[in-house]
Order: C-alpha cells, then sequence, then structure tokens
C-alpha cells in the first residue's frame, strides 16, 4: 500500500476533480507505482459495480420476478469472477470441474494447455464462451481475433451451435473502434457471420474516452453494456465459460 | 453533470423521474418510499420548468428537495434523532434490499454493501457515482461543505472496497484458491 497518497485523493483522480499539475504529477507516479494503480483499480471497480447495481431498480409497487437459474454463486466466487476480469494483480482463479468440452467434440480444443477457461456455473457449457481483452498489446489483439476464429471454426466443423461474445474494455476497447487495430474489421467481420457472435463493449470505456473528447467510432453492430463487470458477471451467472485473452 | 432540465422541456421533465426514482432508491432501498420521495421535486420541477434554465441549479435544488423530503421521513420514524447526527448514523432503517430474489447476487451484495454506509457516505457516494455529480455540485445539493463530500467519498469508497473486493479474500468459500 502506498500511504503517501491518500483516498481521497484518489477518488479525486478517478472523479477528474483534481487540476491539471496534480493529475500529470499522480499519472506519473502511477506509472511507477503498481500498488497505487492497484488501489485506483480497485477504487474503479467499485464505482462499477455501483453503477452496475443500480441499473435496473425495482419500480414502486410493480416487482418483477425474474429469477435467474444459474444465480445461485456464492458472494466470494463472484468478487473473484469481477477481480479475475479485471486483472488484479496477485489475482485469485476459479477452480472447480474442468469445463465438459467432451460431449461437443472438442470446441476448446484449441486453447493452449496453460490457458484454463472459467466458469461459475455448476453446468457450465463449453458452447457458449465469453472472451475478455482489456489490452490494446498487439500479441492479445490477434490472440483474441484466432481464439473466436478458431472457435467458430470448431463449432462450424462439428456442426455445434455456439455462442461467442467478445468482452472490451480498458484499452482493448480499439479491438471494437474502426480502424485502430488491424483487427477491427476482421471481429467485425467475425460478427456479421452469425446470428450467435457479439461484440460488446464496455459503457465506461466508452464514456472515458468521450469524456477525452475522442470520438470512440465503435464498428457497427457492437453493443455497449453498462459495464464489462456486469456483462462478465451476468454470463457467468448464466453458465457460460470465460476466457481472457 | 447532474439531472439536466431545460425550461419548458417535457422530454427532459420526463426523464427526470427514473433518475430521482434511482438515486431515492439507493438512498432508501425500498421502491415504494421512493416513488413517494420523488412526488415532491417532481412536482416542483413541473412547476418551474418555465423558469429555471441553468441546469446546474436545477439539479442541485431538486436533489436538495429529495434529500430534505428524505430527511422528513427519517425524522419521522426515528423521532428524536438530530439531522446533524443522522447523517453521521449508519441507518437503522434501512431494510436491506427489496426483493432480493429478483436480482443477481452481485447487485445484491452491493445494495447491501450500501446500506450499511452511514447516510451522509451514502448521499454522496450515489450523487458523484450514480448522478455524476461534480464534488461541487454535490456539495450544494446536499448542503455541505466540498471538503466533506470528499472526505465522506473517500471512506465510502474505502469501506465498499473492503467489502466488496479485499473482503471476499477472507471469506472466500472453497471453490477459490490464492495464486501467484
Amino acid at each position: 500500500m502506498n500511504s503517501s497518497v491518500s483516498d481521497e485523493k484518489l477518488c479525486a483522480f478517478i472523479d477528474g476533480e483534481l487540476d491539471s499539475a496534480e493529475r500529470q504529477d499522480l499519472l506519473h507516479r502511477l506509472q511507477m507505482d503498481n500498488d497505487l494503480r492497484d488501489r485506483v483499480c480497485a477504487f474503479r471497480i467499485t464505482d462499477d459495480m455501483i453503477r452496475m447495481a443500480y441499473t435496473e431498480v425495482p419500480q414502486g409497487r410493480t416487482r418483477s420476478a425474474r429469477l435467474g437459474a444459474a444465480a445461485k454463486m456464492t458472494y466470494g466466487a463472484l468478487a473473484a469472477a469481477v477481480l479475475l476480469a479485471l486483472g488484479l494483480s496477485g489475482g485469485w482463479v476459479l477452480r472447480g470441474q474442468a469445463v465438459d468440452d467432451a460431449a461437443p467434440g472438442g470446441l476448446l480444443g484449441f486453447l493452449p494447455k496453460n490457458v484454463q477457461p472459467a466458469h461459475l456455473a455448476e453446468h457450465p457449457d463449453a458452447r457458449k464462451v465469453l472472451l475478455h481483452i482489456d489490452s490494446s498489446d498487439p500479441v492479445r489483439v490477434r490472440r483474441a481475433f484466432d481464439y473466436a476464429n478458431a472457435f467458430l471454426k470448431a463449432a462450424h466443423s462439428t456442426g455445434v451451435t455456439v455462442h461467442l461474445e467478445t468482452v472490451a474494455n480498458f484499452k482493448g476497447i480499439d479491438v471494437l473502434r474502426s480502424g485502430m487495430t488491424p483487427y477491427s474489421d476482421r471481429f467485425r467481420a467475425l460478427a456479421r457471420r452469425g446470428a450467435g457472435v457479439e461484440l460488446v463493449a464496455c459503457g465506461n470505456a466508452v464514456a472515458r474516452l468521450r469524456s477525452m473528447g475522442e470520438n470512440p467510432d465503435l464498428v457497427p453492430g457492437v453493443r455497449v453494456a453498462p459495464s464489462a463487470v456486469a456483462e462478465i458477471v451476468t454470463r457467468l451467472e448464466d453458465g457460460w465459460t470465460y476466457i481472457k485473452v | 453533470m447532474i439531472l439536466g432540465l431545460c425550461g419548458g422541456d417535457r422530454p427532459a421533465f420526463h426523464a427526470l423521474r427514473p433518475r430521482l426514482h434511482r438515486l431515492a432508491f439507493a438512498w432508501c432501498h425500498d421502491a415504494a418510499l421512493a416513488d413517494d420521495l420523488v412526488q415532491e421535486p417532481l412536482t416542483k420541477a413541473l412547476a418551474r420548468a418555465g423558469q429555471l434554465k441553468a441546469e446546474g441549479a436545477v439539479a442541485s435544488w431538486l436533489i436538495a428537495i429529495l434529500n430534505n423530503c428524505w430527511r422528513d421521513h427519517l425524522r419521522r420514524v426515528r423521532g428524536h434523532l438530530c439531522l446533524d447526527e443522522a447523517a453521521d448514523w449508519p441507518d437503522l432503517h434501512a431494510q436491506g434490499p427489496e426483493d432480493t430474489c429478483s436480482q443477481g447476487q452481485l447487485v445484491t451484495s452491493v445494495r447491501e454493501a450500501i446500506a450499511r454506509l452511514p447516510l451522509g457516505q451514502r448521499e454522496v457516494l450515489t450523487l458523484v457515482d450514480l448522478e455524476e455529480s461534480s464534488y461541487a455540485e454535490a456539495a450544494a445539493a446536499l448542503g455541505i461543505p466540498v471538503g466533506t463530500v470528499m472526505s465522506r467519498l473517500a471512506r465510502a469508497r474505502a469501506a465498499l472496497r473492503e467489502q466488496l473486493l479485499q473482503g471476499s479474500a477472507e471469506r472466500a468459500p472453497v471453490p477459490l484458491r490464492r495464486v501467484k
């Protein structure tokens, strides 16, 4: 923990309330200080969770009754999923039985041995895959496309109907912005191929771009979710298999 | 920017209700009560929609009215508590999230954590995170100094971080393990 920067100052940084000199100074320190970065990241995650918790609120005397069948997860597992999704250092991984990949004909056979898909549901479904990218690193961007492509190919060759969702947040959002990466157009082409393929941008990442005066210019067909955290947690609750690239 | 309302702008007025309702719900976690609380600010907004055009000012006074209605309610149910105390006391009447069965578990956990915050922290946090108020706007709406906004916000976020993130490390159930 870096005790020389107060929580108040970090909050003011996140909320855009620092003057430009203070902001520059803190940005500089963030580049060198992993602990400080983790603290900022943790605050951002809690903010994302708060926004997610009130995206839909019950209205007056009319109550909705939508209870997901797979909503029986422990809270700790959910928090772990969120941490995992956001890649905090020294993070958690999900254990449990391997995704049952045998039945649909080895859909995930393309994954290298050191990549462990994660899931939370009791009966994870290898036919529903969520790819998560949070970086614009060319190696990872390419990997994301390769995984997506390989998964759809495996599905095609085995005749299995699949769902593939690519969720992008932080810098990873570049994958879904026109012309920002060599793979942006190729992702778009993948999404146009079938009904089961979806591209999802994190609403917070989009808002951050706009607040910096940038035009997100997302490729056509991208859905903007309230936040990547919300999207990932919802999918995991529904039994999806999660792969971080 | 908080609740925008241009003069005589009906669509803007209609957009106010869900936002005020969400804010009220995040304060009291009771959908029916939130419905009641937003009536007065909405009525006043409608009455004055033609006169006031400065968006920031409208936003702040609407939230100030909502806050007054909320405080009035708390005074009724708590009787003896003076309001200055109430701001720093945990909300003993928080009933927890409404209708927990209809929500995902994370949503429920987050709402519970927010309901456990002292009232003053809860108000500042929800204004800044849900309404994207600036510190100055939040201070004006709640009638407190900007410095108080900052300290309450930092304490609220630190408490949530402990409960929602770090807390899970100690409370981690079986399906977790730590990796290096």
